[in-house]
C-alpha cells in the first residue's frame, strides 16, 4: 500500500513540475507573442482587489510598530484644535485614526468619510507633538489614504 | 542654543524647578517631548502618606508618617515640608486663579470622591475638584446630590453610590447622604453618545450659554436640598469657569468629582503650568534629548531631537525631570534602563537596571511592585548618583518622579517630592553651580 502511496506522491511531484515548466514556457511565448502577462504585485491585484486587499511595502510595514503605541490616553483628542467643535464631528479626533489603522483593508472603506473630512486638518502637528508615546497620527491617515486609493485604483504602486 | 540651565521635561517637577531656576535669575530652556502623567492625572496633587491618622490628619502629621519609610525620596531631602511649602508657594505665585489655598502645617487633608469610587485624599486640586472638598463636613452630615448625564454611558453615580457613602463615613462624616440625578445633557433629543470626558468638555466649550443646562438641572434636583453639587469630570477645557458658573445660577456649590481615565482636570492642570512658563518666560522646546557630552565630570552639551533636526543646547546646568515610563525617564524595553544619561535604576539600594519587568512585579496585584517604585538615586542637592555611588557629574540635578523609592499611587507622595526635588534642584541648577 506504501509503494502505492509513494508512486502517487511522485506522479503528483511530476505533474506539478511539468505543469510548472509549461506555464512558464506559456509564459514565455506569451510574450514573445505579445499577450500580456501579469506577474507579482499586478497579479496579486488582480486576484485579490475584489477583496479590498493590497500589498504593503516593508517601510510601511516596519512603520506599524510605531502605529501601534496608542494607549488610549484621549490628549490628541482633547486638544485637537483643526477638527470643529461641532457635533458631526465628535469621536472623531486623530485617536480614532490610531484605533481604526489596525482592522483589515476591507474595513477602510468605512473611515474614508473620517478621512475626508481629517483633510481640513492644517498640520499643526500638535497631536504628534503631545502624545506621550510618540504616535505618528499624521503618517497613520496618509497611510490609510493610501490603501484606501490603492483599493479605489484596483492597481498597486510599488514603493 | 545657549542657556544657563536646561531641563529635560514638561510636567509638575518640570515646571516647578523651571520658575525655581528662573526666580535666580537663570535663563532657563525647556526641552518636552510630549505631556506626561501630570497631562493624563485626575488634576489633584497629595503632597503626603494618605493614610489615616486618626482625628488630625494635618499635612505635618501625616509628613511624620511619610518620614517612617526609609524609602522615600523624603529621607534624602534636608527639609522636605520647608521646601515644599516654597515650592508651592512659588508655583500659586505663577497660577492664574484658584490655587490659592494655603499649604501649611495644619492643613487638613482634602476629600474628593472620585470617578473610580473612591473618596481621594489629596491635598490641592484644579479649582473645580477643590470646591468639592468635603472634609468641611467632618463630624457632620453632609447632603450630595450627583448629577449623571444619559450622553456619559461611562460615569455611573448609581453604581458607585454605596461605595462612595462607605467611603465618606469612613472618613467621619457620618450623616452622608447621596442622591442620584440622570438627564441629558444636550435637550434637542439626538443623545450621541460621548466617546470620552473630552469631548463632552468641548461641547461645554463650544456652548453659547450654560444657563438653559443649569436651569435643567435645577428642575432635576427639585425638591431634594443638597449642600453639595457633584458633576462629571467633563465642565468644560477652555472654558474655565464653568463649574462656577453653574454653582452661580443654580445657587449652589458645585464642583466636579475628581476625573479618572482621560477625563480633562490633568490637562487643565498642565495647561495652567503652560502658561506659568510663558508668562515667565521660560523657552519651551518641543524636542527630546537623545544624547550629552561629558568632559571633566561635567555635561557639556545636550543633543535634542526637534522635529528631525538635531541640536546642541550648551548650557551651565542640566535637570532631569523626565518622570517615569509615560514620561520616558525610565525605559522598560529590553530590561529597565534610564536611556538619556544611562543612570542606574535603584529600589532599596540596589541596581536592577537591565532586569525584565517580569522580574519586577508581584503575584498579588495589589501588593507593592517594584517596578512602580524604581528610579534613579540623588544626593542631598539632587545630584544623580552613578554605579559607584558618586555624583555623575557635577551639573546634573534630578526631580520628579524620576527619583526612585516610592509608589506613584500607594505612597500618595508623588506630587510632595516632585515639589520638594524640584524646588531645591532648580536652585541648586541656577545658583550653587556656576
Amino acid at each position: 500500500m506504501s509503494g502505492f502511496k509513494k508512486a502517487m506522491a511522485i506522479s503528483y511531484i511530476g505533474y506539478r513540475t511539468g505543469h510548472h515548466m509549461l506555464r512558464q514556457g506559456y509564459k514565455d511565448v506569451s510574450r514573445i507573442v505579445g499577450i500580456k502577462v501579469l506577474d507579482g504585485i499586478p497579479k496579486f491585484t488582480q486576484n485579490y482587489i475584489a477583496d479590498g486587499l493590497t500589498s504593503l511595502t516593508r517601510a510601511e510595514r516596519n512603520k506599524q510598530w510605531d502605529f501601534s503605541k496608542c494607549i488610549n490616553c484621549g490628549l490628541c483628542d482633547a486638544l485637537c484644535t483643526p477638527i470643529d467643535n461641532t457635533r458631526d464631528l465628535l469621536s472623531q479626533g486623530p485617536s480614532l485614526a490610531a484605533s481604526s489603522y489596525s482592522r483589515a483593508f476591507p474595513w477602510y472603506k468605512h473611515a474614508e468619510k473620517y478621512l475626508s473630512e481629517w483633510k481640513a486638518c492644517s498640520g499643526c502637528g500638535k497631536c504628534s507633538n503631545i502624545c506621550p508615546t510618540g504616535v505618528p497620527l499624521k503618517e497613520i491617515v496618509a497611510f490609510m489614504q493610501r490603501v484606501i486609493d490603492k483599493q479605489k485604483a484596483g492597481i498597486m504602486v510599488a514603493d | 542654543m545657549k542657556a544657563d540651565v536646561v531641563i529635560i521635561g514638561g510636567g509638575l517637577s518640570g515646571v516647578v524647578a523651571a520658575l525655581a531656576a528662573h526666580e535666580k535669575g537663570a535663563k532657563v530652556k525647556l526641552v518636552r517631548k510630549a505631556y506626561g502623567r501630570t497631562a493624563l492625572g485626575n488634576g489633584t496633587m497629595s503632597f503626603a502618606a494618605q493614610e489615616n491618622d486618626g482625628q488630625k490628619n494635618t499635612l505635618k502629621s501625616r509628613m511624620a508618617i511619610a518620614a517612617k519609610n526609609e524609602l522615600l525620596p523624603y529621607s534624602v531631602i534636608k527639609d522636605p515640608l520647608k521646601s515644599m511649602k516654597q515650592a508651592y508657594k512659588q508655583l500659586a505665585g505663577h497660577l492664574s486663579g484658584g490655587f490659592e489655598r494655603e499649604i501649611d502645617d495644619d492643613t487638613p487633608v482634602m476629600l474628593c470622591l472620585s470617578e473610580g469610587g473612591a473618596l481621594l485624599r489629596s491635598d490641592m486640586a484644579v479649582p473645580q475638584i477643590k470646591s468639592g472638598d468635603l472634609a468641611r463636613y467632618v463630624g457632620d452630615g453632609v447632603k450630595i446630590a450627583v448629577i449623571g448625564f444619559a450622553e456619559l454611558p461611562f460615569f455611573r453615580p448609581k453604581l458607585l453610590k454605596e461605595q462612595w457613602l462607605m467611603d465618606i463615613k469612613e472618613a467621619g462624616i457620618e450623616k452622608a447622604e447621596i442622591r442620584v440625578f440622570s438627564l441629558p445633557m444636550l435637550d434637542d433629543g439626538k443623545l450621541p453618545f460621548f466617546r470620552m470626558y473630552s469631548e463632552a468638555a468641548r461641547v461645554i466649550d463650544a456652548m453659547d450659554a450654560l444657563g438653559p443646562l443649569a436651569e435643567r438641572i435645577r428642575d432635576e434636583i427639585k425638591g431634594y436640598k443638597a449642600d453639595l453639587l457633584l458633576l462629571p469630570p467633563m465642565m468644560g477645557l477652555a472654558r474655565r469657569d464653568a463649574v462656577r458658573d453653574i454653582s452661580e445660577l443654580i445657587g449652589l456649590p458645585c464642583a466636579e468629582v475628581a476625573g479618572g481615565h482621560q477625563a480633562v482636570a490633568g490637562l487643565r492642570l498642565q495647561q495652567l503650568l503652560d502658561e506659568a512658563l510663558q508668562t515667565a518666560g521660560v523657552e519651551i522646546i518641543n524636542g527630546e534629548a537623545v544624547g550629552f557630552e561629558i568632559k571633566d565630570g561635567r555635561i557639556t552639551k545636550l543633543a535634542v531631537k526637534s522635529g528631525g533636526e538635531k541640536a546642541d543646547i550648551e548650557a551651565a546646568a542640566y535637570v532631569l525631570a523626565a518622570g517615569r515610563f509615560i514620561g520616558g525617564g525610565l525605559r522598560e524595553a529590553r530590561g529597565i534602563s534610564e536611556p538619556l544619561f544611562g543612570l542606574p535604576v535603584m529600589y532599596a539600594e540596589k541596581n536592577i537596571a537591565g532586569l525584565p519587568a517580569i522580574k519586577l512585579v508581584e503575584r498579588d496585584y495589589a501588593a507593592k511592585h517594584v517596578i512602580f517604585s524604581c528610579g534613579i538615586d540623588v544626593n542631598e542637592r539632587m545630584q544623580p548618583l552613578d554605579e559607584k555611588r558618586e555624583v555623575k557629574a557635577a551639573n546634573l540635578y534630578a526631580c520628579g518622579d524620576i527619583i526612585g523609592g516610592y509608589d506613584l499611587v500607594l505612597d500618595g507622595c508623588a506630587e510632595g517630592v516632585a515639589l520638594a526635588s524640584a524646588y531645591i534642584a532648580g536652585a541648586n541648577a541656577a545658583g550653587g553651580d556656576k
